[in-house]
């Protein structure tokens, strides 16, 4: 299907997601180079072509070349995927400023802002770097699906076409389809803000709501990201697309999900931290509840399931009262043509 | 090099790429060369309707009817060359690069041409020298980068726009930092201008016919400045296509033109060229006064369909408006300052001293690899340089803002509008511009308080490097602001603010948010109603 040399390809960031793209990418033909920065993964993935902490037993395809030097995994890519957690986001950008050629394509797939700025990824890249031929890619991709087989896409979204059709070719696969926007800020936020809903949404079912409720979450959880999202500068319709609504959808269904499982621990009135712990991996979505709050308040953008939220992960409020609190609101106007910031 | 290149020979390239480039699109499918010719025609058309054609466009635009109804696939091609080579010849006019050495023209002081042109008897008696015109011309920023730049690369020098003096600012201060050769285009009314025209005929100046909305037109335009800069010839593009109407600086630049630094390096690349560097330096002009500020304010006001692309009737047609501006200029002890930010790329990153692109960082990247190809050379692709073109826009407004040099009367009128908004309990730029408010006057101890409190704020600011401050803000918040008053009342009358005590009067509502505008976008504490709106579209 891909004549010629195999695309040469970089994926920097060992964790589930990261592990899930280089072996779609493997998959799909390319020869993929795989950085992080734990020596003994690198070791696991070269002796046994697994990554146990993340993917479990799945088999890793042999053209992947694990490593621990960023410059070496960088050279010679026409690729380079960044799936790092958001808050190592910036040094390893920053690091990979570096060693990254002007002709390099770069997309990023991190599902989360920055602490304090409440940056999208593409700002720090631009901070950060001379990279230009810059992408995001997010959608409703749960690792563990994907990895056993099961049909699913993504969204690339770039300013150059090139990007998308790179990362297209990079990726596409007989169940994996990748769908191509150019709202690259609300692809970003689109994906990082259902991470509070998705919290949000376990809290709902393990209080035993039902599905009304769980619905009417979803559905005013949307708006919510809808109105951030475009107050940043995004189309609201890409917001109804797979980066917005279909990751909302999929993520606060999923038992996958690890911010759905911190509000399932919230809802039974354990201890955020404790829930972490045996979780034993980032859930961005605590990280980006409390930054969306922040922003959101500086900004004047109205968001009030992110602020209850964010103040029941701060133990200022029990999960019950932040339900009724927000049932308790006047109701307002549903949808005000294309308007999503109430005056 | 330079010298030995003539009008001709940028005229012929720009009008052979033009058709080329149709002739390609043609093939491709993109637009068959009979829509090109029908665009053309009908725009020639519509034109004709308010001024008849000359002879010389007539018989071109017969030519290519005859060939449309033809089909003949040979005549239409002959018939778009036929039209391009037109337009270039239009564009190039009065243009000659031999005579462009604007520092003969220069030498002794165009204000003082300018003001012979006027015939001011006491303007004459006190007579203009270089050192007059010197002294209230303060050039700062990167200057020993500008000139280092222009030895080893082409330079465009893209300035904030608010008066049509800019092209004559802009024109002494490249000058005055030894870049004595370069070329700029001007609007085709502004030759017809008894005061500008005379300058434009004699300074080779390329001609800008902005009411030929004619695609093949553009394209020459286009086609005629790369060809300029690929032989090396520095630029001044004005990036936000017309003056500022509100007088902030400009939020969105025009890119097609500021594309064809990119064309020219890729251009460059592929020759080989021994110097591609292509360097944008965005560039700032401040005055105390704005010369058309009554113009271009009132323009801005109107109602947005009625607000004019180009306007022809302001100050800068009256000699006796020119004058006063001119006294002003020498009368107060304030100057225009003209600053040059840091060198950029056509890719929007800062360049070092040597011309090598930078990244945030300051370390040094290949900027060659931005537009190479899968085969590894370099290669033009439209979609992509009109993003890399998207992001030098956004680079040149943050330059922008960062050597914009704050005045008094900007800082002034900042407060003065500041307190307005909060006091008459608008919600409505207009009906604050109306308000009870502006006759009653505001307490000057207020507007005091509110200048001292910003002054920290721009110091601040301006430690952070995030704009510049001219040394007139050195004083305390009295000085200024009396500063502010005597130099607005000076050009204008009646005097927009007036101070009687302890109350400040304000008389010209219009003109002191005009000047206020000029600290619009650096997040100063102010109501979102005030903020300038861009302006949509391409508007007449």
């Amino acid at each position: 299907m891909n004549p010629g040399p195999p695309l040469e390809i970089a994926v920097l960031g060992g964790g589930s997601w990261g592990t899930t793209l280089a072996h779609l990418c493997a998959q799909a033909g390319g020869r993929v180079r795989f950085w992080m920065r734990d020596h003994d993964t690198v070791r696991e993935i070269r002796e046994h072509r697994t990554n146990g902490r993340y993917t479990g037993p799945v088999a890793l395809a042999p053209s992947i070349e694990p490593t621990n030097d960023l410059a070496a995994a960088v050279l010679g890519a026409r690729l380079v995927l960044v799936v790092v957690p958001s808050a190592a986001a910036r040094a390893v950008i920053r690091e990979l400023g570096g060693v990254v050629l002007a002709d390099q394509i770069v997309v990023h797939a991190i599902k989360g802002l920055e602490e304090g700025t409440g940056w999208t990824v593409s700002r720090v890249v631009r901070e950060e770097t001379a990279i230009r031929k810059l992408g995001v890619l997010s959608g409703p991709n749960i690792a563990p699906e994907i990895l056993a087989g099961l049909p699913a896409a993504t969204v690339v979204a770039s300013d150059y076409p090139e990007v998308i059709g790179v990362a297209q070719g990079a990726l596409t696969g007989p169940s994996f389809r990748v769908y191509a926007n150019d709202d690259v800020i609300g692809v970003e936020l689109g994906g990082a803000l259902k991470n509070i809903i998705a919290i949000a949404s376990g809290a709902i079912t393990g209080l035993g709501l039902g599905e009304n409720a769980r619905s009417l979450l979803m559905t005013r959880g949307v708006a919510e990201i809808a109105r951030f999202a475009v107050h940043r500068g995004a189309r609201l319709l890409t917001l109804a697309g797979l980066a917005g609504m279909g990751d909302l959808v999929v993520t606060c269904a999923s038992t996958h999900s690890r911010n759905y499982r911190v509000g399932l621990g919230l809802a039974e009135g354990r201890l955020l931290g404790d829930i972490l712990r045996e979780l034993g991996m980032v859930a961005e979505g605590v990280r980006t509840t409390r930054i969306v709050r922040t922003v959101a308040e500086r900004e004047g953008v109205y968001m009030p399931i992110t602020a209850a939220l964010a103040r029941v992960l701060d133990a200022e409020l029990d999960v019950q009262s932040a339900v009724a609190e927000l049932m308790a609101r006047p109701a307002r106007a549903e949808v005000d043509g294309d308007r999503v910031v109430p005056r | 090099m330079a010298d030995s290149i003539d009008e001709l020979t940028i005229r012929r390239e720009a009008a052979h790429r033009s058709g080329d480039e149709s002739v390609a699109r043609a093939r491709t499918g993109e637009e068959a060369l009979e829509e090109t010719l029908n665009d053309c025609l009908y725009h020639a058309e519509r034109r004709a309707r308010v001024r008849p054609l000359d002879d010389a466009e007539a018989r071109v635009v017969d030519w290519a009817r005859e060939a449309i109804q033809s089909r003949d696939p040979a005549r239409l091609e002959a018939a778009t060359y036929a039209l391009c080579e037109h337009y270039a010849s239009e564009i190039g006019g009065d243009f000659n690069p031999r005579m462009f050495a604007l520092a003969s023209w220069l030498a002794p002081g165009f204000l003082s041409l300018l003001l012979s042109a006027t015939s001011l008897p006491r303007l004459l008696l006190e007579g203009l020298k270089r050192e007059d015109l010197d002294r209230r011309l303060v050039i700062g920023g990167a200057v020993d980068q500008v000139a280092r730049l222009a030895r080893t690369g082409t330079l465009i020098c893209t300035p904030t726009h608010a008066s049509h003096m800019d092209s004559l600012v802009i024109g002494y201060a490249l000058q005055r930092v030894g870049i004595a050769r370069f070329v700029y285009g001007a609007g085709k009314n502004l030759f017809a201008n008894p005061i500008l025209g005379f300058f434009l005929k004699h300074l080779g100046t390329y001609k800008v016919d902005r009411l030929k909305a004619e695609q093949l037109y553009k394209r020459t335009l286009k086609n005629y400045c790369v060809a300029t800069l690929t032989r090396g010839l520095s630029n001044i593009f004005f990036p936000g296509g017309t003056r500022s109407r509100s007088g902030a600086i400009e939020q969105e630049l025009k890119l097609g033109l500021l594309g064809t630094g990119l064309e020219a390096y890729i251009l460059n690349l592929k020759a080989h060229s021994e110097r591609p560097g292509l360097f944008i330096v965005p560039t700032t002009i401040s005055y105390h006064v704005v010369l058309e500020a009554e113009t271009l304010i009132d323009d801005y006001l109107r109602d947005e369909g009625q607000s004019r692309y180009i306007i022809d009737d302001d100050e800068v047609s009256r000699p006796a408006r020119v004058a006063q501006f001119v006294t002003t200029l020498l009368n107060m002890e304030g100057q225009i300052h003209v600053r040059f930010g840091r060198a950029l790329d056509p890719f929007g990153n800062t360049v070092d001293d040597e011309g090598r692109s930078c990244d945030p960082h300051g370390r040094v990247i290949d900027a060659r690899r931005y537009v190479v190809g899968t085969d590894g050379h370099p290669v033009l692709d439209p979609a992509r340089d009109r993003q890399y073109t998207r992001e030098l826009g956004t680079a040149i407004i943050e330059g922008f803002h960062r050597n914009n040099a704050v005045l008094p009367t900007h800082l002034t009128c900042f407060a003065i509008m500041q307190a307005l908004a909060e006091q008459s309990g608008e919600r409505d730029l207009y009906r604050m511009l109306r308000s009870r408010r502006v006759t009653d006057g505001l307490d000057a101890a207020d507007i005091m308080a509110r200048t001292e409190r910003l002054l920290g704020v721009i110091r601040q600011k301006r430690q952070a490097g995030q704009l510049e401050a001219s040394p007139d803000l050195d004083g305390d918040a009295d000085r200024i602001v009396a500063a502010a008053e005597r130099t607005l009342g000076f050009y204008h009358a009646p005097p927009p603010v007036e101070r009687r005590g302890d109350r400040i009067y304000v008389r010209q509502p219009a003109l002191v948010y005009y000047y206020r505008n000029r600290l619009a976008g650096y997040g100063l504490d102010s109501p979102a109603f005030l903020e300038p709106r861009p302006r949509k579209g391409n508007r007449r």
